[in-house]
């Protein structure tokens, strides 16, 4: 087990999202937070991660010291250092890794530069290769490749998935792509915002564009 | 033949050197008030009480001419460059202060402290990385804005017990009602004054 949610109820501003939610993260395996925007998945996303603290109940992490890493959806990077100053910022990882990485996307043309000057899909790309090079056992990821290319996206589904497959990583992510979870997760925790709380989890022979597509618009599925 | 007076003025060595003078005192006392500005809003982020107290006191001295200060320091420090200085970090303090204040709440404010925050930076890397090059840029435009109020105090703390820098120059032929080595004078400050502009602009666009 890798987290443990037990009575977790959510508040922002005083205001409760989520309530009195009871899940355990098993490890090695991919979780996909999914449901309707505003509803507090990036919240409850951050509050695993140990970022937000505003919520009762308990998270229990099961292995402390765990290396992690966080795919953050935006602003991943610090605008006014360079790639290559980003990544020491964090790791004092060889960089020969991290160039090896960049290559597979043809961006290692961007390493001296400054992240402020870069695409919002070439920081995305920077930000999950860092994600990677520290070797993590968890990995947060909240929407991180909103604003890549559709090819550009498969390869990082692709190396993201054997990075998971090939170091027993769990993962747990908040995306709206029901492509990317279509791919990626072998769980969905889906969401109500009338409920306030985790409604249903996808199995992986369950997730489906259609199914998942059923849960947003409150069809009933056969699961 | 004014053109050899001009010539003679600019190449008196008493002249070039009084313009070194003044720009040591210049940079001195900016490099010191961009240092106690620092010092005070690092303390005030530590110590929030200290943070309100030091904005009050700012918000209550900052209207005060501060040249009016300069016979007090005289006074108190003795007539010295140590008093000269002191007035272009008085000066500039206040002004300084709440440049740095603000870019350092904007700065604590910005997404990058989540990635700090999650990975667990390191302190030394914090200060270099993240504070001291995301500060860059402000501490280029204090620089920037120093220029005219910061030399304007020097000439000012330079025109009473001092004997040399451009203040000194220029009260000297002022009194003496030498017009030519007056304007001279003035025109090489202003001079001196649109290139540090220009130094701290095109340093401001290539960060």
């Amino acid at each position: 087990m890798a987290f443990n949610l037990s009575n977790f109820t959510l508040k922002s501003y005083e205001k409760i999202l989520l309530q009195d939610i009871n899940f355990q993260f098993i490890e090695n395996k991919s979780y996909f937070l999914f449901g309707r925007t505003g509803i507090g998945k990036s919240l409850l996303l951050d509050s695993i991660a140990g970022l937000y603290k505003n919520y009762s109940g308990e998270i229990k992490s099961l292995k402390q010291n765990q290396v992690q890493s966080y795919l953050f959806q935006k602003n991943a990077l610090v605008p006014w250092l360079t790639v290559r100053e980003n990544l020491k910022l964090v790791c004092s990882i060889d960089s020969k890794i991290f160039e090896g990485y960049l290559e597979k996307f043809d961006l290692l043309s961007i390493l001296n530069k400054k992240a402020a000057l870069l695409s919002g899909g070439e920081i995305q790309v920077v930000n999950l290769i860092r994600g990677l090079i520290l070797k993590p056992k968890v990995i947060f990821s909240d929407e991180p490749f909103s604003s890549i290319d559709h090819v550009t996206k498969l390869k990082a589904y692709q190396i993201l998935k054997e990075y998971l497959a090939e170091n027993l990583t769990t993962l747990i992510a908040v995306s709206h792509d029901l492509e990317e979870i279509c791919l990626m997760a072998d769980e969905v925790l889906f969401f109500d915002h009338l409920k306030k709380g985790l409604v249903t989890s996808l199995p992986k022979e369950k997730i489906s564009i259609k199914n998942l597509y059923g849960l947003l618009s409150g069809v009933e599925l056969d699961i | 033949m004014i053109f050899e007076n001009i010539w003679s003025i600019i190449s008196d060595a008493f002249f070039i050197n009084s313009f070194f003078i003044t720009l040591y005192r210049f940079f001195v006392g900016v490099l010191f008030s961009i240092l106690i500005s620092c010092l005070f809003v690092w303390v005030g982020n530590a110590v929030p009480l200290f943070g309100r107290l030091v904005k009050i006191i700012v918000a209550l001295v900052q209207p005060i001419p501060k040249v009016v200060l300069f016979p007090v320091l005289l006074i108190c420090i003795g007539m010295n460059d140590f008093a000269r200085i002191s007035l272009v970090v008085l000066g500039l303090f206040f002004t300084n202060f709440t440049i740095l204040n603000n870019a350092v709440t904007k700065l604590m404010n910005e997404s990058g402290m989540r990635t700090i925050k999650f990975y667990n930076v390191t302190t030394s890397k914090v200060f270099y990385f993240y504070y001291f090059k995301g500060l860059k840029e402000a501490i280029l435009s204090i620089l920037k804005n120093s220029v005219g109020y910061g030399l304007t105090l020097v000439i000012i703390s330079e025109s009473s017990f001092c004997n040399n820098g451009i203040g000194f120059l220029v009260w000297t032929y002022w009194e003496r009602y030498e017009m030519l080595p007056l304007s001279i004078t003035i025109m090489a400050t202003s001079f001196i004054a649109l290139v540090l502009n220009y130094l701290a602009e095109y340093f401001l666009e290539k960060i």
